[in-house]
């Protein structure tokens, strides 16, 4: 099955993203590129403060939508965001951080807590959302260094992480710095360059699963990224698929798609 | 058919050519980069490529060419810091060989009064001039076109077809700037395949401004088609935007050029 770790759902003020506008569209984008599980981020999480509300608004949306997970969106410097954690007596099985979206690093007490609260669970890393080149200039957010992905997947090795929006030189720091961490992975939305899928899979093996950063990127990029790359069939097929083995990858999960 | 306007031909060749089968891409449109030029040969100034260096990225281009002439065309590499050359090199590529348009390199931003010069040669030859264009948050390089600039020279030169190169580079506030000068068609290349900007230029340029483009290697042909074939549009736009601009602007203005 395919499944989509990285795609967000709700209003982007700075483009007009028609293609996006109701839970129709987004199932039939799905169904279109034939990807039967999402992990679903808001995107209203990344500029408001307490992106955890926003994620209770998405849930409210696709509670019964069929192949959608709503990822657990955490400002850690939000009291909120921590603290709602450590009250579920299991930890969340997908939550994301987007440390320079709300400004805290990930080795700041307030992370830390997040992470030992979301202990044996996975970990969206949000390295990028877009090309820092072309954001708006009032809202120009920088990327999340790789140095500071590797330190946290190194220090918190019971949670699994995924860095999402890394582009291929980050793929190649991830494995030549970081080859040792099982716990750590990468998606492939912004890994590109003529068969940069083929070279990135080459690095991180297993660890390099499908995102498409849908809708601010087109799902058919990411898809034709694996699909049409040098890979067989069988490492294409990893990727789409690569999610089902991040359960296995973080040794405390409790089966991440349980909510 | 599927004519990607926007192709350097660096690295493994063969790789990129089976890349491009994989995605059933039937023409590719080659230019050069001079890339990493010796630091005394540019005093430096690793924008500035000498013209040894340009005639060797032409050179290459020229083999690929001839080696592959159903599935390629080419446009001539040129630093357009010295006009005299330029115009020796326009005739060596176009007057006397294969080539069918211009790719400068971003050694001078479009309103420099010496990329009028080129743009005088390329009118007279009656072939594009293919400029790098973006507008980036936080400011450009020094040497590196603004859409501003593009539709100043577009401006200066009527007659002249312009493509301006990266779509996704220039944003909503570019398409805007071109949109007056109906001699400035656009790639789509540029940046990550971002949803919104190709169904913007669409509305405000037309489909018949727009060519795809994908800038390998340094993207992938798979991401930068995408952004045609995910697009809303209609059948007759995409393959317009897919192969039809190109064969009709830049093509068919190839052959009248080598025709006289």
């Amino acid at each position: 099955m395919r499944i989509d770790v990285n795609a967000s759902w709700g209003h982007w003020p700075f483009r007009d993203l028609r293609h996006a506008q109701s839970v129709a569209a987004f199932v039939e984008d799905r169904r279109e590129h034939g990807i039967g599980e999402t992990w679903l981020t808001p995107l209203e999480g990344y500029f408001r403060a307490d992106p955890l509300a926003e994620t209770a608004a998405l849930r409210a949306i696709f509670g019964n939508v069929n192949g959608v997970k709503v990822v657990d969106f955490v400002n850690p410097t939000i009291s909120r965001g921590p603290r709602s954690l450590g009250r579920q007596e299991e930890p969340p099985p997908v939550i994301r951080l987007a440390p320079t979206f709300h400004s805290y690093t990930l080795g700041s007490p307030q992370a830390k807590e997040a992470l030992k609260a979301a202990g044996g669970g996975i970990v969206l890393l949000t390295v990028r959302l877009n090309d820092r080149r072309g954001q708006p200039a009032a809202f120009a957010v920088p990327d999340l260094s790789i140095e500071a992905v590797l330190e946290t997947a190194e220090a918190h090795p019971d949670c699994c992480f995924v860095a999402t929006g890394c582009c291929l030189r980050e793929v190649v720091q991830i494995s030549e710095e970081g080859g040792g961490l099982s716990n750590l992975c990468a998606d492939v939305a912004l890994v590109d360059g003529l068969d940069a899928v083929a070279q990135a899979r080459h690095r991180l093996g297993e660890r390099l699963v499908f995102g498409s950063n849908w809708p601010l990127h087109y799902t058919l990029a990411a898809v034709r990224k694996v699909a049409g790359s040098s890979l067989d069939s069988k490492e294409t097929a990893g990727i789409f698929a690569g999610a089902e083995a991040l359960g296995k990858v973080a040794p405390g999960s409790n089966g991440y798609l349980e909510h | 058919m599927i004519i990607d306007c926007h192709v350097h031909p660096l690295g493994d060749w063969e790789a990129m050519l089976a890349a491009a089968n994989r995605h059933r891409i039937d023409r590719l449109c080659l230019f050069g980069l001079a890339n990493a030029p010796l630091e005394e040969e540019t005093n430096g100034d690793p924008l500035n490529p000498p013209p040894r260096r340009v005639q060797e990225a032409n050179d290459h281009v020229a083999r690929l060419l001839a080696l592959h002439p159903d599935r390629t065309c080419g446009f001539c590499f040129l630093n357009p810091r010295d006009p005299v050359f330029c115009a020796e090199e326009i005739e060596r590529c176009i007057g006397q060989g294969p080539f069918i348009g211009i790719k400068l390199w971003i050694a001078l931003r479009a309103s420099d009064p010496r990329v009028d010069e080129v743009a005088s040669v390329a009118e007279r030859f009656g072939v594009p001039i293919l400029l790098h264009c973006w507008n980036k948050t936080g400011g450009n390089l020094a040497t590196e076109s603004t859409t501003a600039d593009v539709a100043g020279l577009a401006s200066r030169h009527p007659k002249l077809t312009l493509i301006a190169a990266h779509l996704t580079g220039i944003g909503e506030r570019g398409v805007c700037e071109l949109a007056p000068h109906p001699n400035v068609l656009v790639d789509t290349s540029g940046g990550d395949a971002e949803a919104g900007i190709l169904e913007y230029a669409l509305k405000e340029l037309g489909a018949e401004r727009i060519l795809y483009g994908s800038d390998a290697p340094i993207r992938d042909f798979g991401s930068a088609l995408a952004r045609v074939q995910a697009c809303a549009m209609t059948e007759a736009e995409r393959r317009a935007i897919l192969a039809g601009n190109f064969l009709r602007r830049v093509l068919h203005a190839g052959k009248v050029a080598h025709a006289n």
